[in-house]
């Protein structure tokens, strides 16, 4: 370690220490994550999520590109007010990144010896291009950005212990932020020189990182003959860092998981144009031909491969008929206590009868304090949900033209006596009435209980769990109301086993027993969702209701693991949805799986599903899905 | 007029000065071929996207009356067709909107059919297939359509209540042209040329919308509408902060949950 480091180490503790002795008021992550995470959809237009870390030496920002990484808390400023407008600018500077092309420089960083150097650099100048362009367009954030720009100055470390090399970079980020460059070492003073007009260049609001690119090569060429090992500076908290390994990591990762969409398919169907930002060859499974729209789904390997060739790919899909999925029949043991259940193998564009048999499963109980936790933790949105559940029920409306009521329709008797006169018999539906109108409405939310949704959220809750709150929302919502209601859940390990859960039925009020049986839920293993559509399909059928409603609840395809995948599974549930039709049972699905609107047209209907992107606003997005779906 | 016709909304006019329409694609094109080949048409997007005044403008080039009734839950048959009233001792047949537009071969554009009751779709039908009739039960009579008459529709295929869904029966019927928000360029003319507002003032607004655009799916159900725009830059060119103007014109309409509201609070402070 050298000379310059223990020093300016020595130097950074104090300044610190300094700082920590002025006790303001901490703002933490958690507080104010969810109108962050809300504020970056908005400004971004992109899907991003927001996570803690801890930087050092001092508060920071960066991105992979798919989340934010914010510091656990903020305490920089006397005002929880500035404390949040800073957390506010790093989000919106790190937003600002990815819509000006920051973050493309494609190993870039691999051209320097001393990429640390080549990466501060390009830091400072992009960021300073980023700000020009802020604040050029966006006039709201002007006084924010000047106050953190002065806060970030002042803690600016002095110059003097500096090697020339940090010297140079120092003096930049201070000139960048608007104060004093400070005393460079006579070593310094040409590259520093050199560094000021390239600063200059780069806060154009007009230029590209591209431009940004070519000065950071430039002025790298210029500091990094400068004695000394070059140590990093520290970064400016509201604008953040830049981590090309990040960025890196999660676009290799990215294109591990891309799903290739079809967009062309020849009339032939031998072959099909697909597009995907992988640049290598991947098992595609296999697909699912219809006039107007093509699966793809990379899960089993046998059929089709992709072209190695740089973005559009050519697929060449083998669509012989597959082996059909196992073709022992059940046993006698498997039948025990079992409803059957035919499946459609679309293959062979058939029914399978007696395939899979559907058991009715007791459900362990929860703890009884679970339900009213989860009150406790949304209370303020079960208020509100419950006050416009009320609305639904309370629709005031007057009923007009009845043929009895407790008020005489003048417009109709009106009617009616003009008609008499005129000659005709007129139709007596003289009264009017204030009784709410009926709903007269049968739901039943079907839940995936599925393995999958053990996943873990980034706010280090299980998808089940938000589930389960959000069933919890929905029933206290629906007390205000009289529709008729059941909640069932399903799994399956094969066909053999597929499980129907009961956790209130249509004639179950929400009691201590039904709460018990919400808090119980929890995840089991796979996914067939034909026969547990069609089991809730013959409750619902039953009923005698104007509207029966199927509102599957899922985070992901249909699958289980006896061949019960891709094109199988989906088309299986398909006709489940389609036979629901006939039964006279409307079907909707709310999935949380991002890559939903990939399947869910054609399994469900364009307009019958809904894609929640984030998992957190479950709770308060199932209860008002449902008065939507079922506004009067 | 009579009692009868104060429950419906129904604004009537033979449009004489142009109406500002600025055409997004080519739906001035297809509603113009529509109306040459007597089809009757449906124009499907969300609320404030401009298919009212699309409707207005389309009247006003082609030269005919235009009869516009906002239909809601409690609209009947007779509602559109007619009734018979009493007047001075006497009875009167007084003709519905749907008559009357028949009568003068003006176009007949029901906004929100999907609010009306069911039985009036058994008038509508006669007039949308190649028939083009209106059997007026009261009075025995069957009017036929002349070749100017046309009958539009409008329907919002967001999230739909499945209580009130329209019937693929009617839906059919119709040639259908879709409405989505003017990209970028456009809507700021419009918003600019709405309001009177200097170019800057409309692409922040414009922007700011297509912010809070972004939040729809997650948890704001109805996106910020032209319209909303258009208010905003109203308010702010009488003098209202833009703010405020913002405010009350793109949170409060749309966002109830006190996050979102916060959400989009900061983004107007962004912008503005
Ligand atoms: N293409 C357009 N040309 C001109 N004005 C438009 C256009 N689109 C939207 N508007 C503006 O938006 C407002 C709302 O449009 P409107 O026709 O009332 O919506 P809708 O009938 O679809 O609910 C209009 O008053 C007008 O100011
Ligand atoms: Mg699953």
């Amino acid at each position: 370690m050298g000379l310059w480091r223990r020093l300016a180490g020595r130097v950074g503790l104090a300044i610190g220490s300094a700082a920590r002795q002025i006790r303001h008021p901490t703002l933490p992550l958690r507080q104010v994550e969810k109108v962050l995470t809300l504020f970056a959809a908005g400004f971004s237009g992109l899907d991003l999520a927001i996570k803690p870390f801890r930087p050092k030496p001092g508060p920071s920002a960066y991105t992979d590109t798919a989340t934010i990484y914010l510091p656990e808390t903020v305490a920089e400023f006397p005002d929880q007010g500035l404390n949040f407008g800073l957390y506010k600018l790093m989000v919106t500077y790190q937003c600002a990144q990815l819509r000006y092309g920051t973050l493309e420089f494609d190993g870039f960083f691999d051209e320097f010896d001393e990429p640390e150097l080549a990466v501060d650099l390009y830091t400072i100048l992009e960021h300073q291009r980023v700000e020009a362009r802020l604040l050029r367009d966006y006039r709201g954030l002007r006084p924010l950005i000047q106050a953190c720009r002065a806060d970030a100055a002042r803690k600016r470390p002095s110059l003097n212990n500096l090697s020339p090399k940090q010297q140079v970079v120092e003096a930049l980020v201070r000139s960048a932020l608007g104060t004093d460059a400070g005393n460079l070492n006579r070593a310094a003073v040409a590259a520093w020189e050199r560094a000021r007009r390239a600063l200059a260049q780069a806060s154009d609001p007009e230029a590209l990182a591209v431009h940004t690119q070519g000065l950071t090569r430039f002025l790298y060429g210029e500091v990094a003959t400068l004695p000394g090992r070059y140590e990093r500076v520290r970064p400016v908290h509201y604008r953040g860092e830049i981590r090309p390994d990040r960025v890196a990591d999660m676009r290799r990762s990215r294109q591990q998981t891309v799903e290739p969409t079809i967009f062309h398919i020849a009339p032939d169907l031998a072959e099909f144009e697909v597009k995907t930002a992988a640049h290598r060859t991947r098992p595609v499974d296999h697909l699912v031909v219809r006039p107007e729209r093509v699966l793809v789904r990379p899960d089993r390997r046998e059929r089709g491969a992709l072209a190695p060739d740089a973005s559009e790919h050519v697929l060449i899909a083998d669509l012989s008929i597959p082996e059909q999925t196992s073709p022992v029949t059940l046993t006698e043991a498997d039948r025990q206590g079992a409803l059957l259940y035919p499946e459609w193998n679309y293959q062979l564009q058939t029914y399978l009868p007696e395939w899979c048999a559907l058991r009715d499963r007791p459900l362990p109980k929860g703890r009884p304090q679970y339900v009213d936790e989860v009150l406790a933790r949304y209370h303020g949105q079960a208020v509100t949900l419950r006050r416009q559940f009320e609305a639904l029920r309370q629709d005031p409306k007057k009923l007009r033209r009845q043929p009895e009521g407790e008020e005489v329709d003048v417009d109709a008797v009106v009617e009616a006596l003009a008609d008499l006169r005129a000659g005709l018999s007129p139709k007596e539906n003289w009264y009017a009435t204030k009784r709410t109108r009926r709903r007269d409405i049968a739901v039943a939310f079907l839940v995936d209980l599925s393995g999958s949704t053990g996943g873990w959220l980034p706010n280090g809750r299980r998808i089940i769990d938000v589930e389960k709150e959000a069933l919890i929302l929905l029933c206290e919502a629906l007390q205000v109301l009289d529709d008729r209601y059941a909640i069932f859940g399903f799994t399956s390990s094969t066909r053999r086993q597929c499980d129907f859960f009961t956790v209130k039925g249509f004639n179950e009020t929400y009691d201590e027993t039904v709460k018990a049986r919400l808090a119980g839920l929890d995840t089991f293993s796979y996914t067939r969702m034909g026969p547990a559509i069609r089991h809730a399909t013959r409750l619902l059928a039953g009923l005698d209701a104007k509207v029966r409603l199927l509102l599957l609840i899922t985070d992901g395809k249909p699958n289980d693991f006896d061949g019960y995948t891709g094109a199988y599974a989906v088309e299986d549930t398909r006709q489940a949805l389609l036979e629901a039709a006939q039964w006279q049972v409307r079907t909707f699905c709310l999935t949380i799986d991002s890559q939903a609107r990939q399947y869910m047209p054609w399994m469900f209907g364009e307009g019958n599903y809904t894609v929640v992107d984030n998992v957190a606003t479950l709770p308060v997005r199932l209860p008002n899905l449902y008065r939507t779906l079922t506004a009067t | 007029m009579g009692l009868e016709l104060d429950r419906i909304q129904v604004e009537k006019a033979l449009i004489e000065e142009e109406p500002y329409y600025l055409p997004v694609g080519n739906e001035v094109e297809v509603f113009t071929a529509a109306y040459k080949n007597r089809l009757p048409v449906m124009l499907k997007g969300p609320t404030g996207c401009g298919k009212t005044r699309f409707v207005q403008h389309m009247a006003y080039r082609l030269g005919r009356p235009l009869i516009t009734v906002a239909c809601h839950d409690d609209l009947t048959a007779s509602d559109l067709v007619g009734r018979y009233l009493i007047q001075g001792g006497d009875t009167v047949w007084v003709d519905g909107p749907l008559t009357e537009a028949v009568k003068l071969g003006a176009i007949c554009y029901l906004d929100e059919i999907v609010e009306a009751r069911k039985d009036t779709t058994v008038v509508i039908h006669p007039l949308t297939d190649d028939r083009r009739i209106l059997p007026i039960e009261k009075l025995g009579r069957v009017l036929k359509a002349p070749p100017e008459f046309m009958l539009v529709i409008s329907y919002n295929p967001g999230y739909q209540s499945l209580l009130k869904n329209l019937k693929h029966s009617t839906r059919q019927r119709f040639v259908a042209i879709e409405f989505t928000f003017p990209p970028r360029r456009l809507e700021v003319e419009i918003v600019a040329h709405e309001s009177g507002v200097d170019r800057a003032t409309a692409e922040a607004l414009v922007t700011l919308g297509e912010q809070i655009r972004n939040l729809t799916d997650r948890g704001l159900e109805e996106p910020a509408s032209t319209r909303l725009l258009v208010y905003a830059a109203q308010l702010i060119k009488t003098g209202v902060e833009p703010r405020l103007a913002c405010e009350v014109a793109l949170c409060g309409p749309i966002a109830d949950e006190p996050e979102i509201q916060r959400a989009i609070r900061e983004l107007i402070s962004t912008v503005f």
